[in-house]
């Protein structure tokens, strides 16, 4: 069955026909419901679709804004959310066998605050089982199976927000929710050719959302553009008293430039040695990217400090994951999972020292504090989102190699909780995507936000399409 | 230093981690998952290592933030 085109649209564009009546809150609604039920389901991007919510929330956006009532751009827009958000009307499965019967009677304030500025709801969307956190290395480790990828059904999606990459990229919803701990917004992002946010920790509540690191744990909008991720994180963005980490600081998404009109004066930096380990035509893209940018600001080189700091995040998630996850570990349900390692790995969490676990935390500190002086000298830091294009699902995740978590700047990033943006700028071995990543010091999403935005007015890399 | 998974004999120097896990859980894990739960506790063990090298004082807190929940003040 054919998608629908109009869901390839960006938020932006659905905007202008939702009010033009060119179409409706309620056909869109339908044509992703359709979507995932068949495109959706040969990716294993779906968990559970939510059509009579969704149809539902549809009917109602149409009204209002037939009577006038417009909530703002996202009136009207179908999305979907990471199956390890609470919403009423599906199971919460959190992408594992042992929860597939969850079921919350709430919503996650995330969903909840979509709900607010009128998006529609249509589906909980497949992720790695638990988010990852008990150490997968097999590329199935979900419930749902391996998530596939639109540009090649072979390979990988990414993870651990495998469902929601998938899915805006094969263009069957405008945009979904992730959630990163370490690396699972920026990669399927990279993976998948979409445009993917990490906000700055602290920035969206988790309230409703499945805790695996309570320390690390973000969500953040996967999109078609840079544009309609800032419009997705002004929606839901803020402070909320069920999650005493989000705290009150301003956003702004920058509104689209005018034609011809430039935001320039910026400063990049790009860390000394990226090119170690990275794959020859991602390098070769990076190397565009950088002369596109030259366009718009300068450009550095900067040498990152040499700190213990994936060292640092794999202690800390393994004992945070230990914990969140105490009660399947002791009881034995953790056996149930998909992945043979997961199976196994997290009994040794379950074992880990209290003292290791807080001197992670004392070395985090001290990386936070020499990043932020670091990034205080530059807009962001820009390098490729990851050094490899997306596996194939045959084989396994080679943690030790080009993923993001050797990114140049992807264990300290989460570390200290700084914000990202990833961006698609071309494409790579086996005609599979590849991704420019611009991270920024804290709080600055707005500014990561205008760059990005600056970036893809003068290209067109995040307007491909994959084929089929 | 933690145990070498390559140098590990027939009575093996087993990591601590590895010790815990196995006598609070073993029983229930078969021989290639104890395999797989010595190799991670080496590489876990490794982690916490290099962190052990890196230099910290008394006076580093770690980056936890604890408060006390609102009262009234008397």
């Amino acid at each position: 069955m054919a998608v629908d085109p109009l869901l390839g649209l960006s938020i932006g564009e659905l905007c202008v026909k939702l009010r033009s009546g060119e179409t409706s809150p309620t056909a869109l609604a339908r044509a992703a419901i359709e979507a995932l039920d068949s495109r959706g389901r040969e990716l294993n991007a779906v968990a559970t679709i939510m059509a009579e919510r969704a149809m539902r929330s549809a009917e109602k956006a149409e009204a209002e804004l037939a009577s006038g009532h417009d909530r703002g751009p996202l009136h009207g827009i179908p999305w979907g959310a990471k199956d390890l958000l609470a919403a009423v009307g599906a199971p919460t499965t959190w992408g594992a066998a042992p929860f597939r019967d969850q079921v919350f009677d709430f919503d996650a304030t995330v969903v909840r605050r979509l709900e607010a500025a009128g998006a529609v709801l249509v589906a909980k969307l497949a992720m790695v089982e638990l988010a990852g956190g008990m150490g997968y290395e097999e590329l199935d480790a979900a419930w749902t199976g391996p998530g596939r990828n639109p540009w090649d059904l072979d390979s990988w999606a990414g993870g651990s927000s495998s469902g929601s990459g998938a899915a805006v990229a094969a263009r069957l919803l405008p945009f979904a929710i992730g959630s990163e701990t370490f690396g699972s917004i920026v990669t399927p992002a990279s993976y998948c050719g979409i445009s993917g946010l990490r906000p700055t920790y602290g920035r969206v509540s988790r309230y409703g959302a499945m805790a695996l690191s309570w320390t690390l744990d973000k969500l953040g909008p996967l999109a078609r553009s840079a544009d309609d991720c800032g419009l997705v994180l002004d929606a839901i963005a803020g402070p909320d008293e069920n999650d005493p980490t989000s705290v009150q600081r301003t956003f702004h998404h920058p509104a689209p430039k005018g034609s011809g009109q430039r935001r320039h004066g910026f400063r990049f930096a790009v860390p000394a040695g990226w090119r170690d380990g990275t794959e020859p035509q991602i390098v070769d893209n990076i190397e565009e990217s950088l002369d596109t940018l030259r366009g718009i600001g300068t450009i550095e080189e900067v040498a990152l400090p040499d700190m213990p700091s994936s060292q640092a995040a794999r202690i800390i998630i393994a004992a945070e994951g230990a914990s969140a996850f105490e009660n399947i570990i002791e009881d034995g349900r953790v056996l149930q999972l998909r992945a043979p390692s997961c199976r196994v790995k997290p009994h040794v969490y379950a074992a880990l020292p209290a003292r290791d676990y807080l001197r992670a935390m004392r070395v985090r500190r001290q990386v936070s504090v020499e990043y932020d002086r670091i990034m205080a000298e530059y807009d962001a830091i820009v390098g490729p989102t990851t050094g490899d294009v997306s596996p194939l699902l045959t084989k396994g995740l080679d943690r030790s190699t080009r993923s993001t978590t050797s990114a140049p700047i992807g264990a300290p990033g989460n570390l200290a909780g700084l914000p990202a943006i990833a961006v698609p700028n071309g494409l790579g071995d086996r005609g599979m995507p590849t991704s420019l990543q611009f991270t920024g010091r804290a709080w600055t999403e707005s500014r990561l936000l205008a760059i990005a935005m600056e970036y893809q007015a003068t290209t067109e890399h995040h307007r491909a399409v994959p084929a089929g | 230093m933690p145990a070498n998974p390559d140098t590990l004999g027939s009575d093996r120097d087993l990591p601590a981690m590895a010790i815990a896990a196995l006598a609070r859980f073993g029983d229930r894990l078969d021989g290639d998952q104890r395999e797989v739960l010595i190799k991670t506790a080496i590489q876990l063990g490794q982690a916490a290592e290099d962190l052990r090298a890196w230099e910290l004082s008394n006076g580093d807190e770690p980056d936890t933030n604890f408060s006390a929940l609102t009262g009234q003040d008397s």
